[in-house]
């Protein structure tokens, strides 16, 4: 009994330190980008709910200093750079191979044998910038890795990083020249977001602000190990998800396929993506339990890139109008008691 | 601020636009309704319905209430309404007239409310609206037949001005509309002097054109002349003196006026059967008396009803309300004749043919009718029938101005002028009775009739002497020798229009001297009142007696409508002097006599009840009669009693229906009429004798030989007389209307406070803190919703936030973080968060008291479509 409750203490202690090690995180990333609140919460959401995230963003918006913002304030065991955890940076160009990304075997004429040397892939943060310029075949490269988190060459296997954490941006504007990422590729990316223009007051606050700014992204402090993030993604899975909340959640993918505007609904496993996303938001909201606003939140980011839509104002409406109808009926539930506690 | 400046265009609205509409509306509905002939109802009536539909719709859809759903439920509520009218178990005529009167206010109340949606919503809908008004005022006008070019400018002025005004309004509120401040005076003074402009251009012009309207006049004045001399063609064939219901039925006016021109009909109305005769069996007939007119409206020279008249000895009872053979009796009427000497009493009969049958036609002065069954022969040609007993001076007589040189008739004549010789004059007459049957107008033209009133009579002593010379007036011949006063039907308007207030009194007795019944009737009655004698105006028909095949058969058609003097004697009551004279033309023409119904045999029993048993083998029947006739005594039972029938050769009639004995079913209430010879040899009922006795008299199973099924179930006949009138049942339904109305309304008003206290006791029961977490939400949410912050499509929690604590600055938030924790998760509630929610609804009610004030409170407490909003979208279910 007591040894029970002391390691309910421990448990709780160290979840507490974990929810403020998140939000320090969250706060550190503040600190270098302003502004963006909600997509930093998304980020941090796909970091904890071990996915990854699709930022489409024009170039300057802060996707860069924002990954490697990131991957400073994670502190790394294995790492080999200041002992933060590894950050790696690959500009996707047309002419890129998969090689380039995977690594390759190279003849050690000392040894006598091929080794293989590990490409940019092997690290914890990755960004993977204008992922739509690259070739199809580097594209899915990249995404099969994503999913499997491990290499395969020739017959020997190489696992990834752990936590492997891929932040891909792609252009919107520059369409000529881009490989535009199939639908089924686009499944793997946890959600996609895109930050957009920050408010005007934020923008003179940044202006003014500037060389403070450019200081402290040198200066990052880690607050979390690499540990840490995988504690929190073990943790999160704990998350307490209420069965009408799953209902709701099995609603709004089935909604998806039964909608007029809607030419492909959402998968199984967009279902299961949204739970996982669901609950890492809960804790970083510091519940132990996910509540219909989740819903209003998530749903857009990890289901919007998923669908076809059939025609523009679909696009923009149809999504919106299952969520709320949705979260209309969970308003207005009634709680029995007894059912529950 | 917002719902300021609504309510302000709403105010402005109202009086600027509908109030205006309703004003130029009102003549238009009086003109329509007297077209239409709905002499039932009332204009102001009419236009008050419309009035208060367009009011409600004006308001109503001003806000954004959905049109065509709540057209489409007012229609069906009506249709239904309408329906349940029609199937309602009322007499057959009165449920016909209720659902007829219903459909035209209800079709007024639809036009209305369609009319304030269109003000409310449509930026055009006022011009097509006044376009409306100037096509039906322009209709009007000429269906009126104004012939004053003066005049006519000054009648098409109104819906004019209101066209010009319409746009003028609409525009001056669309420009209003968007201002925080409204000004009224400002925008009343604009109106006002728009109106005053309009005013002064109008008559300016009409000034400037004077002297082409005079032109116009006698272009008028010879196209009027022509239109005379056609006699009826041209215009619409009406009738001027009757009214037709929807079943081609006619009934008299109830008022007659002088016109430029009478148009009549020609179809046979009823005939009647008077045992009046004078010696010799030399048939003295009467005038059928309708309507006694005490009332005169100078302007428009018309005699009507005086609703608050004296005592009258007129009987309008409505014999399709008494039941068969039963005699409905009214001994005020015998009070009030005033006859003492010379009484006699005669029976007629009359059979009703084109009549409305709800219109009582009899000699004066009757007191009783007793509806009779048809002779089967003739119902197709007479639908109805009823006996009358009226008591009438021997001295009476429809011939005073015809017939009067037949040597027996003349007898008559001159012993009954010797008789009323004897009155010299009216002492003793009670003041206030000779006050207002000498009542008459002064000035102008009365007194000129007084003059030659004056004139004619000054050598006549007694009251009969002095009608004899205003007879022997109106039958003089001029210097010619041609007749000085000639009968026509179209005796035209005054000629010369620089005359002011032409009158067509004046025209008729000084001018043209052509005129019909109304013309000679007026002056008549003008004359002898201006001499202190006390005349009436008397409506009704003219008794003619066509050939002396059918002596005491009367055939009476629509032209006989008729109008006259009766004059007062004392002791003698009121006699009938018609000094119009005869129609030369039309004298030739006249209507053929037809045969007389058969009268049918008295019957020597008739009982109307329930028929409780049925023998289809024997066709005999058990009646329990709650009335019954036995041997011309009328007798009401206050306890129904059974009759053994012997129905075997008994004929069955349903309506106009004849059936067989296999027809009748027990429960059907029928009126059985029998013939029974043993009745016959049945002494009278002796006074001393009681009812009981008598019916203890009458022999066993009688044999009956007609036996009338009753269509519907109808009232108990004990308290037939009794019975609520139409216009009551009217008001009542409008009284059940108004009054479910209200119920609805006012219970509508008050669900939102209903609602409020059960969700606030839920909270006040509730001690567990998770518990009452869960019920203050929906307390919150309902107050703040009523107050105007709906939730709409935001979460619970985001609704708390941004909405609520922004507004209020309570700590509903975190209220609401518990309520989604208490719903989502299995965690208990913590110590604090259950201090939480138990401090919670003081500091919230606080807060929400000082934000809305109890009337402000109150008043949002009223709009119930938020209530409709919380139940149909916030609501738990």
């Amino acid at each position: 009994m007591v040894e029970e409750s002391s390691q309910q203490t421990v448990e709780k202690e160290t979840g507490d330190r974990h929810l403020v090690a998140i939000d320090r995180l969250i706060s550190n990333i503040e600190q270098v980008i302003k502004g963006h609140h909600d997509q930093i919460t998304q980020v941090v959401t796909c970091l904890i709910a071990g996915g990854h995230i699709l930022l489409e963003d024009n170039p300057g918006a802060g996707k860069t200093v924002m990954a490697k913002t990131l991957a400073h304030s994670i502190s790394g065991e294995n790492a080999t750079l200041n002992s933060h955890a590894a950050f790696n940076r690959i500009q996707f160009t047309p002419d890129l191979l998969p090689m380039d990304l995977l690594g390759s075997h190279i003849y050690d004429e000392g040894a006598k044998e091929f080794i293989f040397k590990k490409g940019p892939l092997f690290t914890n943060v990755l960004l993977a910038d204008e992922i739509n310029r690259a070739s199809p075949k580097v594209q899915s490269a990249l995404l099969e890795c994503m999913a499997e988190h491990q290499i395969t060459m020739g017959d020997q296997t190489y696992p990834l990083e752990k936590p492997f954490f891929v932040i891909a941006t792609q252009n919107p504007i520059e369409m000529e020249g881009t490989y535009p990422l199939p639908n089924a590729q686009l499944d793997r990316f946890f959600m996609k977001i895109s930050f957009g223009y920050v408010a005007e007051e934020v923008e003179f606050e940044i202006y003014k602000k500037y060389l403070e700014i450019s200081n402290f992204e040198a200066t990052t402090d880690a607050v979390l190990s690499l540990g840490d993030v995988l504690a929190l993604q073990e943790e999160a899975n704990k998350i307490f998800v209420h069965d009408e909340l799953v209902r709701g959640v099995n609603n709004i993918i089935r909604a998806t396929r039964e909608n007029q505007g809607i030419s492909l609904g959402a998968s199984v496993r967009s279902g299961i993506i949204l739970l996982r996303c669901l609950k890492a938001y809960a804790m970083i909201n510091k519940r132990s339990y996910v509540i219909e606003d989740d819903l209003t939140q998530l749903v857009p980011p990890v289901l919007h890139h998923r669908l076809l839509f059939r025609n523009r104002s679909s696009e923009v409406e149809a999504l919106n109008s299952i969520v709320k109808s949705e979260v209309k009926r969970l308003a207005r539930l009634k709680l029995s008691f007894d059912a529950a506690k | 601020m917002n719902v300021k400046r609504k309510s302000n265009n709403l105010l402005l609205g109202l009086i600027l636009l509908v109030l205006p509409t309703l004003v130029v509306t009102y003549p238009l509905l009086e003109y329509v309704s007297e077209h239409y002939s709905l002499l039932f109802l009332d204009t102001t009536l009419l236009t008050v319905i419309f009035g208060g539909a367009m009011v409600v719709a004006y308001n109503l859809h001003s806000t954004r209430l959905r049109f065509i759903v709540v057209f489409a439920v007012l229609l069906g509520s009506l249709y239904l309404v309408y329906k349940s009218i029609v199937f309602f178990p009322f007499e057959e005529f009165d449920s016909y007239y209720i659902a007829n009167r219903f459909r035209i206010n209800a079709t007024l109340f639809v036009a209305g409310w369609f009319s304030g949606f269109g003000i409310a919503r449509w930026r055009y809908f006022l011009v097509f609206y006044s376009l409306i008004v100037l096509a039906i005022s322009a209709i009007a006008i000429s269906a009126i037949g104004v012939y004053d070019a003066n005049q006519l400018a000054w009648l098409i002025a109104p819906p004019v001005f209101y066209t010009f005004y319409a746009l003028f309004a609409k525009e001056l509120l669309s420009n209003v509309k968007n201002q925080s401040k409204v000004d009224f005076g400002k925008i009343f003074i604009r109106v006002a002097i728009f109106c005053s402009i309009v005013f002064l251009l109008f008559w300016s012009t009409t000034q400037l054109l004077q002297s082409k309207f005079t032109e116009l006049d006698q272009a008028l004045q010879s196209q009027k002349d022509g239109d005379g001399e056609n006699g009826g063609g041209g215009e619409s064939d009406e009738d001027n003196m009757m009214d037709r219901n929807s079943e081609n039925q006619f009934r008299l006016k109830d008022y007659t006026e002088l016109r430029p021109r009478l148009r009549q009909s020609e179809e046979l109305l009823f005939t009647a059967y008077m045992d009046n005769f004078l010696e010799n069996d030399i048939p003295n007939p009467q005038y059928i008396t309708l309507y006694h007119l005490n009332q005169y409206d100078e302007e428009l020279e018309r005699f009507e009803v005086d609703p608050e008249g004296l005592a009258d000895d007129l009987f309008i009872p409505n014999p399709t309300q008494i039941p068969n053979y039963y005699v409905q009796i009214d001994l005020d009427v015998l009070e009030n004749d005033k006859m003492e000497e010379y009484i006699k009493p005669v029976q007629s009969t009359i059979y009703v043919n084109q009549l409305d049958p709800e219109v009582f036609v009899a000699p004066s002065t009757a007191y009783s009718c007793q509806p009779i069954s048809v002779e089967a022969a003739f119902r197709d040609q007479y639908r109805f029938a009823y006996n009358v007993q009226s008591e009438v001076s021997s001295l009476n007589s429809a011939y005073f101005v015809y017939n009067t040189r037949e040597p027996q008739l003349k007898a008559f004549q001159e012993e009954r002028f010797r008789i009323l010789r004897k009155v010299k004059d009216y002492e003793g007459v009670p003041e206030e009775y000779l006050d207002y049957y000498t009542k008459m107008p002064t000035g102008g033209v009365y007194d000129k009739i007084s003059d030659l009133a004056f004139d004619l009579t000054k050598d006549a002593q007694t009251p009969i002497d002095k009608i004899l010379a205003l007879r022997d007036y109106f039958l003089s011949k001029d210097e010619n020798g041609e007749p000085r006063f000639v009968y026509t039907l179209t005796p035209g308007s005054p000629t010369d229009p620089n005359i002011p207030d032409a009158s067509l009194l004046n025209n008729f007795l000084f001018t043209t001297q052509k005129g019909y019944c109304t013309y000679f009737a007026a002056s008549t009655l003008f004359m002898l009142r201006s001499q202190g004698i006390p005349t009436r105006m008397a409506v009704g028909f003219l008794t003619v007696n066509r050939s002396h095949n059918n002596p005491g058969w009367y055939w009476f058609y629509a032209d006989q409508a008729h109008a006259w003097t009766q004059v007062y004697f004392p002791e003698y009551g009121w006699l009938d002097f018609d000094l119009t004279i005869s129609n030369e033309d039309a004298a030739e023409t006249s209507q053929p006599d037809r045969t007389p119904p058969l009268p049918p045999v008295e019957p020597q029993f008739v009982a109307k009840g329930v028929i409780q048993e049925l023998d289809t083998a024997t066709r005999g029947l058990t009646l329990d009669a709650d009335l019954l006739v036995i041997k011309k005594t009328s007798i009401a039972l206050e306890q129904p009693q059974l009759f053994e029938l012997d129905g075997s050769s008994a004929k069955v009639i349903a309506e106009y229906d004849t059936l067989s004995f296999k027809d009748l079913s027990i429960g059907d209430t029928a009126v059985v009429t029998s013939f029974d010879l043993r009745i016959q040899q049945m002494q009278e009922k002796k006074p001393s004798e009681s009812v009981e006795q008598l019916i203890a008299r009458l022999p066993e199973n009688i044999l009956v030989q007609e036996i009338m099924i009753s269509p519907e179930e109808e009232e108990d006949p004990l308290e037939e007389e009794e019975q609520l009138s139409v216009q009551e049942v009217v008001n009542q339904w409008i009284g059940y209307t108004i009054l479910l109305f209200a119920v609805v309304i006012v219970t509508v008003l008050l669900a939102p406070f209903v609602h409020y206290s059960i969700i606030k006791s839920r909270v006040k029961n509730k001690s567990r803190a998770d518990e009452k977490a869960v019920a203050l939400y929906p307390l919150v949410q309902f107050l703040m919703n009523q107050m105007g912050y709906g939730r709409g499509t935001m979460t619970p929690a985001a609704y708390a936030e941004q909405i609520v604590d922004s507004k209020l600055g309570t700590n509903f938030g975190q209220l609401m973080d518990i309520y989604l924790k208490i719903k989502y998760s299995r965690e208990e509630l913590t110590q604090d968060e259950e201090n939480t929610v138990n401090e919670f609804y003081p500091s919230f009610k606080t807060r929400f008291r000082s934000s809305f004030p109890p009337g402000k409170r109150f008043l949002n407490f009223l709009k119930v479509n938020r209530w409709f909003y919380y139940l149909i979208n916030l609501n738990i279910s």
